[in-house]
């Protein structure tokens, strides 16, 4: 494992440090920030550090463009929502949804990818796209099962829940219940998953993976069949978005369309694996840091800036809380423009030429 | 020749590539342990003979055989499988991982190392020195080294390279010379098409000249290469003047 953390880290060794900075900030959130608006961006963050990693797993190491990722992570809160709104909310439950989540997830994936693999970009992106409108579709409609619009709000084993307290004192201020068992729950899953992939790129599999991302043919020249290796990386993909679809569920305790279903959240991954650099796997740390604190904290921030300089005519009206969306596109703009490779692609040396042949 | 010593055996081969039609009926043998020179002008089809034997674009007519055992119609894994090496025009590595890596992918068998590796290392000294770096930075000599090493690395029945001297500079193609001399002491059997007549000459074994999709000469290379008038008939110089 650290031989693969060594293979694959960012050669650069700012890209190094901002990556600690941000996994110790995540971990010691409870103690270094107040509120519980801090716990969630957190919690959000390491669940979508996950869901940008396994899309960069496809898109970044495949080359597969698919915009049918949120439905995976749908997939697994959907699992876990809708088992604890049917039975007892207990690990059990927990196991078989996670199980039942992953299994639909995968045959979805393989039938998505038996139908449409073979024919790469921008065919595989549209059917992708119909899936997953078909999807949402589906579950608004599905009303006794999914709650539709509205989602399923329910309820979680109570050792994660902030009415269990595992100690009566505080930790260094830190009341110490069951809130706090989830963040780690949520946490320290999403470092393991994200170690696992990790793992998968540093391996001969990963390998294969860029081979073919690169050059399909030559890959086949080898003589490896290139359509399971990305029929492979497609389920893999599926499985880690289910995955953290089920913490998703767990963190927020409500599970609807808009927060795990969304073409936002399609979007948002999109944006984050690019901004973070695609192929990078690291990038989703960054990626999805970026975003997360732009969405949670840009919007306070404008007011603040506004205060400061609400007499000025033009500016004070551009500082508007209201325009906080019209900043957040510009920073997109601006960091596609500065880092077209990503941040972490950025730093990482020179880019490898174009093949061909 | 009896089909015994033939390694590679093409029987009017078409091929049609999106409506055209690229190899008109091409008939050769490459035999076994020996340099085969495929020449011709640009644009006759070397290279789509190569891509159709590799079976990416899969012939319309005709018989491909190696060792005897048909092979037309194979995915190209397949025809990778059986072991067929192949070395594109411009290089057939990959920028983004780096030189031990596109040797690593390559090993499928029995992985890297042993003696194989010693062997290719002490052709091309330089992978070693550039052993971690990443394909895509490597000069243009180094790279089309990589692409042959890589090639080889696995234990093959039958070597494709396409054009290997290619923008290389004469001190280069002299090291490529000498390296593909060793392949051929070690029996391997190889198909090549170049256009440099200098390195054609020293290495072909066997000739093989094609026009317009059409086989239009097959023989040894040292009668060709004694026969000028041969040559300016087939390829419109002489070697001689190329060298």
């Amino acid at each position: 494992m650290l031989q693969a953390l060594r293979d694959t880290l960012p050669a650069n060794r700012w890209i190094r440090l901002v990556l600690l900075a941000i996994v110790l900030g995540v971990i010691f959130t409870p103690w270094l920030f107040d509120g519980t608006r801090a716990l969630d961006t957190a919690a959000r963050l390491s669940i979508f550090v996950v869901l940008a990693a396994s899309y960069d797993l496809l898109l970044g190491f495949t080359g597969v463009v698919s915009f049918a990722h949120a439905l995976f992570f749908g997939i697994g809160a959907y699992a876990v929502a809708i088992a604890f709104d049917h039975f007892a909310p207990g690990f059990g439950v927990l196991l078989v949804a996670i199980v039942a989540g992953l299994g639909v997830s995968l045959l979805v994936a393989f039938i998505m990818g038996l139908v449409s693999l073979r024919v790469k970009t921008i065919f595989y992106a549209m059917i992708t796209l119909a899936v997953a409108s078909a999807a949402t579709v589906l579950v608004s409609q599905l009303y006794h099962l999914t709650g539709g619009e509205d989602g399923l709000t329910y309820r979680i084993p109570k050792v994660l829940t902030p009415a269990f307290k595992l100690l009566d004192d505080k930790v260094f201020g830190v009341r110490v219940n069951g809130k706090l068992m989830n963040f780690y729950l949520v946490v320290f899953s999403s470092i393991v998953l994200f170690l696992i992939m990790v793992r998968i790129v540093a391996s001969p599999f990963g390998r294969v993976l860029k081979a073919l991302r690169e050059n399909d043919f030559r890959a086949q020249a080898i003589g490896y069949n290139t359509l399971a290796y990305r029929t492979t990386a497609t389920l893999l993909s599926a499985a880690f978005a289910t995955l953290a679809g089920v913490l998703m569920a767990l963190w927020l305790r409500y599970t609807g369309p808009e927060s795990v279903l969304s073409l936002d959240i399609m979007i948002d991954v999109l944006l984050m694996v690019v901004i973070g650099g695609m192929g990078t796997l690291y990038g989703a740390i960054i990626g999805a840091t970026v975003l997360m604190l732009a969405q949670s904290y840009l919007q306070g921030l404008m007011g603040n800036a506004q205060d400061v300089i609400g007499g000025v005519p033009i500016l004070s009206e551009l500082m508007a809380p209201d325009r906080w969306l019209l900043w957040l596109g510009l920073l997109f703009i601006a960091s596609v423009y500065f880092f077209p490779q990503g941040v972490v692609g950025r730093f990482s040396g020179p880019a490898p030429k174009e093949a061909t042949t | 020749m009896s089909d015994q010593t033939m390694q590679l055996a093409l029987r009017d081969v078409h091929t049609h590539v999106d409506g055209y039609h690229i190899l008109q009926g091409v008939t050769f043998d490459v035999p076994r342990h020996q340099v085969t020179m495929l020449l011709g002008r640009n644009g006759v089809g070397k290279t789509s003979t190569m891509r159709t034997i590799m079976g990416l674009w899969p012939s319309s007519q005709g018989e491909i055989r190696l060792e005897g055992q048909p092979i037309h119609g194979l995915p190209t894994m397949q025809v990778a499988r059986r072991g067929v090496s192949y070395v594109p025009e411009n290089m057939g590595i990959f920028a983004s991982l780096t030189v031990s890596e596109n040797l690593r992918i390559a090993s499928r068998s029995q992985g890297l190392g042993g003696e194989r590796l010693d062997w290719i290392l002490a052709l091309f000294p330089a992978l070693q020195t550039f052993w971690h770096w990443p394909a895509g930075n490597l000069s243009g000599g180094q790279k089309q080294m990589l692409a042959i090493a890589r090639a080889v690395i696995e234990p093959c029945d039958l070597l494709l390279v396409d054009e290997p001297s290619k923008g290389l500079a004469p001190s280069i193609i002299e090291k490529l010379i000498t390296a593909f001399r060793s392949l051929k002491d070690e029996r391997t059997t190889i198909l090549m098409v170049e256009q440099n007549m200098n390195m054609a000459r020293q290495l072909g074994d066997h000739l093989v000249v094609m026009d317009d999709g059409r086989i239009v000469h097959e023989g040894s290379m040292a009668d060709f290469a004694a026969d000028p008038d041969r040559q300016s008939e087939l390829l419109g110089l002489s070697m001689e003047a190329s060298t």
